[in-house]
């Protein structure tokens, strides 16, 4: 009889914990779509009161992929929206979270947290198709048409190509574009200068440029310069002309001997952050497209691309040198044992000031990757380059809870991209016509510095919209790494099109789950 | 009522008396148990049932209206659907972790036990000695793989600097990078075994080495010779441990090559078993974790049936036992007969 | 190659070298009995193996803290030093304790503010010693009901316990996520201290030490008409003091170490809320070309509570991990 009880009690234990937890996956099935109150309320002048009766505001909760070190210019911009709608009771927190963890938390807490859940997410607009297939997002349109006359929403005053990738593939509105970037090469001018060789702007230019400094580097007569040997010198050094004469003593006439580890190319295998942007600006550059309109990769016929790759597989421990990584760039760099390195836009305003202090104004030059993968530099494509914007979205559970906060958070989008003066010190191009053509972002530093290097932001293309992103982006990254990785055999078209199916097989995985 | 009219008072009695005995025994018991009970039934039991009816759906995280009834689909994607692409990529891990398993196990007995045998011998300061070769062992994997990446470091790494010589260990060939996991592993990894087989040996019985020194076998050999069959049970205990220990292979991997480096055939050379599950987590594909609960249920059911053997093996233990004690019976026998 | 290093290895080698050679001698005159009757011959004589295993475990040692060392030198060494003479084990430009003010003086680029290094340390050792506490009472308790009292299906109860020990974390996470956000405890520190109070890992040892008291002395306790709290707290628990002890060492340990649960529950809005190992891996994100000495610093800064801890009840936890041996 106990045993007969205990056995009871012991199935009716499991049987309720079976059913709670069927009930949770199968309520989780049918979770009813909340139909939207319009609980909106406008004052006199037609714009929207953002306080309830009681005098509480709103405090959107916003999470953000922007991270170190450039996140500190977007809360310039978060701080000029507190102060602005300060009085109108709608305030902004801005957290930024790491990359690694973003994409995996965000569908997590809204869907099981979201309490917990952010308004409005900040993130790079590549996945934003995927996201809104998702139901993670909500469209921007109809939001905007609730937003009422006085803050209306101008697609066209945001650049075309950026804004085409804020579409899913329905052609949905769903997202506000901040900016749009892409990685450069930074490139030791002086030492460029000192032998007599010109910055380049073609693929055979590049080349060109590479083989006479090998020459150089053989023959024994090639001029570089450490910019670390001479730092504490130029700190101590109290007049410009004592500056000057440090600077000019510090070069050194080198060959094969006395520098071995000279390599005008920083390259590797290594994870490094170029193969984000080179491959892609290949196919590009090509007239290639990176993905089908049905979200397939492309690239894989794309003859640029494979040229470009070998190139730069003929490369390898002939202008590049071997034995490095990701870690010794701007090593490299600094003590004048390479002249090219390929990184992102972020780090422009540390660097260049850093070199001008120390080895004089224009040392370090920047060179945008428009034009220098093009087989045919005239062609029309030939100054595409490879672009992934930030984008503003409103996530569901911002939708979910009030269209009061759903229009809150549509503001805070159109406002943070209409005034992301200040956010471009970081080195991205706005995507916003307003703060392009603006007095206050043509005569910043950041327009001197980064627009006159950097393509035309309307040169640049995005990756296309697929709900595929990390198949089609992930494996042309890994096609580059494998083309100078130290372990491989075969050809870069076999290699090629190995990734290509490894994407393939991914996709047919994920849609046949 | 009728019924309860007819129980006798004596029946009454016995019947009262039962109850009261049944809940003092088994109240107590209840009470002692409940509270681990409770906790084990909501954060162990719960979550696997809730897993396991993931498992037989397409599960989506983000957007629940496209969760889609699956049954044994995901299982029977994994196991048998070999065009499929977490099929190729779930048995290349399981391949990966328990060939790098077999590999381990060797090493991590064969040093602790010799170094047990060493410590076993008492020598001076031996104490310090076995407490710093289990030092490393408490550290958490975050620091030791942070230390390895210092001295493994292309550029930076001691290792290079020292010896002279430029290896990429980490990013070149798949090899060199197991080998540098293989290293963390046992640095960090296997100072349990050596303190349980050094536990093993310190119980054997003493008489034993003194009747073999007696019979002329010495040091190692007599170390070898007498003490192994008499540690078959710790042998086996940490052969165990250690394979299913490494089939949950992932903080190493994750500090130090985050499953590169890139070769011909795959993207991920040193991916592990549990490392490509965390992946898929985190890979933003939101649709995949009914299939990674399924794969988490299948790696359960290969630890499972590892540990059903280790159990097998370990109820012939006795035998062990005894063969070892014959072993000394004879040897002591022969001992005295030498005398 | 360094002439430090090629200077050890020589010194290593020789040692070894010469301690075979000793070996060789020691045997061979053992062999024709013609060992010195002295007090080294004596030695020789009888601690021959005692010699040896000594000089292994001294070379032994000496490799294997290398990397400690190299962990508590490298935390000391300037970004400079490893940028560009890399591999010195003692700088040239001296040791620097910029590594760790760097590390207590991260400031979080978003806010500005300093990420707060010790909050994050108490929020572990909060979570640490009382999610150790809770378990080794529910763990205790519970491991005395299931030897020392008798009732039906206590061994098929334990037996399923340990089943469920063969499924992998990962296979129940996000399941276990979904059951924080429903009992509202998500980003708090309850939910990482909860989720950890069933599991039976330490129930197991436990148990397999109250095995080995003697029936007896319950019983005796019984028959004294003691309660069964009363024989948990005045007979098995001064019995099984260290059982607990290494348990409860574990279980701080385990707790202390673990990165990826409180990754996911605390999330990365609040640092306040963050454990030391969350804190620091949010650290080592940065994208900066050389960072290995902040990294190794905070590396060290978490692990010194472990070795500390360590260093003070070194031979409880050999005892305890030797224990789980002998006995399971």
């Amino acid at each position: 009889m106990k045993i007969k009880k205990l056995l009871t009690s012991a199935v009716c234990i499991a049987a309720c914990l079976a059913v709670t937890a069927s009930a949770g996956v199968l309520s989780a099935c049918k979770k009813p779509s909340r139909e939207l109150v319009n609980d909106i309320v406008f004052d006199e002048f037609g714009d929207p009161i953002f306080t309830d009766e009681s005098g509480k505001g709103i405090r959107l909760k916003i999470q953000s992929v922007i991270g170190s070190p450039d996140n500190a210019y977007l809360d310039m911009v978060n701080t000029a929206f507190n102060d602005y709608y300060r009085s109108s009771g709608l305030q902004a927190d801005i957290t930024s979270v790491e990359n690694g963890i973003f994409y995996q938390q965000l569908a997590n807490t809204i869907n099981t947290d979201p309490k917990n859940a952010p308004d409005v997410i900040i993130f790079h607009s590549e996945r934003l198709t995927y996201f809104a297939s998702q139901k993670i997002l909500v469209p921007m349109d109809e939001t905007f048409e609730l937003l009422g006359e006085n803050n209306t929403f101008d697609k066209s005053n945001y650049l075309e190509n950026v804004i085409a990738e804020c579409h899913d593939k329905d052609g949905t509105l769903y997202g506000v574009p901040l900016d749009v970037h892409s990685g450069v090469w930074y490139v030791r001018k002086d030492i460029l200068e000192k032998n007599g060789l010109t910055m380049p702007s073609t693929k055979a230019e590049f080349e060109a440029v590479c083989k006479a400094l090998m020459e150089r580097k053989a023959a024994g007569t090639l001029w570089t310069r450490d910019m670390t040997s001479v730092k504490t010198q130029i700190e101590n050094a109290t007049s410009e002309q004592e500056k000057h004469n440090i600077r000019e003593r510090a070069w050194k006439q080198v060959g094969a001997e006395t520098a071995a580890s000279f390599f005008p190319v920083e390259m590797s295998a290594a994870d490094n952050i170029e193969s984000g942007w080179l491959p892609q600006t290949a196919v590009l550059q090509n007239g290639g497209k990176l993905a089908n309109a049905d979200g397939t990769p492309a690239w894989n016929t794309s003859s640029g691309l494979k040229n470009t790759l070998e190139m730069f597989e003929g490369w390898q421990d002939k202008y590049i040198g071997a034995n490095r990584d990701n870690q010794t760039l701007f090593a490299n760099l600094g003590n004048g044992n390479a002249v090219f390195g390929c990184e992102g836009p972020w780090w422009m305003e540390q660097r260049l000031n850093e070199y001008d202090n120390y080895l004089g104004e224009g040392a370090l030059a920047i060179l945008s990757l428009s034009g220098l993968y093009a087989d045919d530099p005239q062609s029309p494509a030939a100054n595409a380059v490879y672009g992934v914007g930030h984008v503003f979205s409103i996530a569901n559970t911002a939708a979910n809870s009030s269209a009061t906060r759903r229009v809150a958070a549509a503001l805070y989008a159109k406002f943070m991209t209409e005034n992301a003066v200040k956010y471009t010190a970081g080195g991205h191009l706005p995507a916003c016509k307003t703060v392009l053509e603006s007095e206050e972002y043509k005569t910043s530093v950041a327009y001197n510095r980064y627009l006159k290097y950097m393509a035309d932001p309307a040169d640049y293309v995005m990756l296309g919209n697929t709900q595929y992103f990390s198949p089609v982006y992930e494996q042309l990254k890994t096609a580059y790494i494998w083309t100078l990785s130290k372990n491989k055999s075969g050809t870069v078209e076999e290699h090629i099109r190995g990734c290509f199916e490894e994407a393939m097989a991914q996709i047919r995985g994920s849609d046949d789950l | 009522m009728n019924e309860q009219k007819l129980t006798t008072v004596g029946e009454y009695a016995y019947k009262q008396s039962r109850t009261r005995d049944f809940l003092k025994r088994y109240g107590m018991a209840l009470v002692f148990i409940a509270p681990h009970l409770i906790f084990f039934l909501a954060f162990c039991i719960y979550p696997l049932i809730y897993g396991i009816i993931m498992s037989l759906f397409k599960y989506n995280i983000a957007d629940p209206s496209q969760n889609e009834w699956r049954g044994f689909g995901n299982f029977i994607t994994i196991l048998f659907r070999a065009d499929n692409i977490y099929h190729k990529e779930f048995w290349y891990a399981m391949g990966n972790t328990a060939l790098f398993a077999v590999v381990v196990v060797p090493l991590s007995i064969i040093i602790p036990l010799f170094m047990a045998i060493c410590i076993n011998a008492k020598p001076k300061g031996y104490k310090l000695f076995r407490s710093l070769i289990y030092l490393p062992s408490v550290l958490p994997v975050s620091a030791s793989g942070v230390i390895f990446t210092a001295l493994f470091g292309f550029l930076f790494g001691y290792i290079n600097q020292w010896f002279g010589v430029s290896i990429d260990w980490l990013n070149s060939n798949p090899m060199l990078a197991w080998l540098v996991i293989l290293l963390l592993c046992l640095w960090g990894g296997w100072g349990g075994n050596f303190i349980i087989l050094n536990a093993g040996l310190k119980n054997v019985d003493k008489s034993l080495y003194e009747a073999a020194a007696v019979d002329g076998c010495t040091g190692m050999r007599r170390a070898l010779a007498v003490t192994l069959p008499a540690i078959k049970q710790q042998m086996v205990l940490c052969i165990f441990n250690t394979i299913i220990g490494y089939f949950g292979l992932y903080g190493q991997i994750y500090v130090l090559t985050n499953a590169g480096p890139i070769t011909d055939s795959t993207n991920h050379a040193t991916m592990s078993i549990m490392w490509y599950i965390q992946n898929l987590i985190n890979s933003g594909n939101y649709s995949v974790y009914g299939m990674v609960s399924a794969m988490g249920l299948i790696l359960g059911i290969i630890i499972g049936i590892i540990t059903a053997i280790q159990l097998i093996i370990t109820r012939e233990r006795k035998s062990g036992t005894k063969r070892s004690n014959e072993f000394a019976e004879y040897l002591k026998a022969r001992g005295s007969a030498n005398e | 190659m360094n002439k430090f290093l090629m200077a050890s290895l020589i010194i290593l080698g020789t040692i070894l070298v010469l301690m075979v050679v000793l070996d060789a001698v020691v045997l061979s005159l053992k062999k024709r009995k013609k060992l010195p009757a002295n007090r080294i011959g004596r030695y020789f004589q009888q601690n021959l193996f005692k010699f040896n295993a000594f000089v292994f475990l001294l070379i032994f040692c000496i490799i294997w803290v290398i990397p400690l060392i190299v962990g508590v030198l490298g935390s000391f060494t300037s970004q400079y030093t490893f940028e560009y003479h890399p591999g010195q084990l003692i700088p040239e430009d001296g040791f620097t304790v910029d590594n760790y003010k760097h590390f207590f003086n991260y400031r979080n680029s978003a806010s500005g503010e300093r990420y707060p290094v010790e909050r994050w340390m108490l929020n572990s050792f909060i979570v640490s010693a009382s999610s150790t506490l809770l378990y080794l009472l529910f763990a205790g308790l519970s491991a005395y009901a299931l030897v020392f009292m008798k009732f039906k299906f206590r061994n098929v109860l334990f037996t399923f316990m340990l089943f469920t020990m063969v499924i992998p974390g990962v296979a129940t996470m996000t399941p276990q996520i979904a059951n924080m956000a429903n009992l509202g405890i998500s980003r708090s520190l309850l939910a990482l201290i909860l989720p950890g109070l069933g599991g039976v890992g330490g129930l197991y040892l436990i148990r397999q030490f109250f095995l080995g008291i003697p029936k007896d002395l319950i019983e005796s306790a019984r028959m004294d008409g003691a309660s069964d709290f009363r024989i948990f707290l005045k007979v098995v628990l001064p019995v099984g003091k260290s059982v607990f002890f290494v348990q409860g060492l574990f279980c701080f340990m385990g707790s202390w170490n673990d990165l990826l649960w409180p990754q996911i529950i605390l999330g990365t809005s609040d640092p306040s809320l963050w454990t030391l190992q969350v804190g620091i891996a949010a650290l080592s994100q940065s994208k900066t070309a050389n960072t290995i000495g902040l990294n190794l610093a905070s590396a060290m800064f978490s692990a010194v509570p472990i070795i500390l801890l360590y260093i003070f009840t070194q031979n409880r936890i050999i005892e305890g991990v030797a224990a789980s041996g002998v006995k399971g």
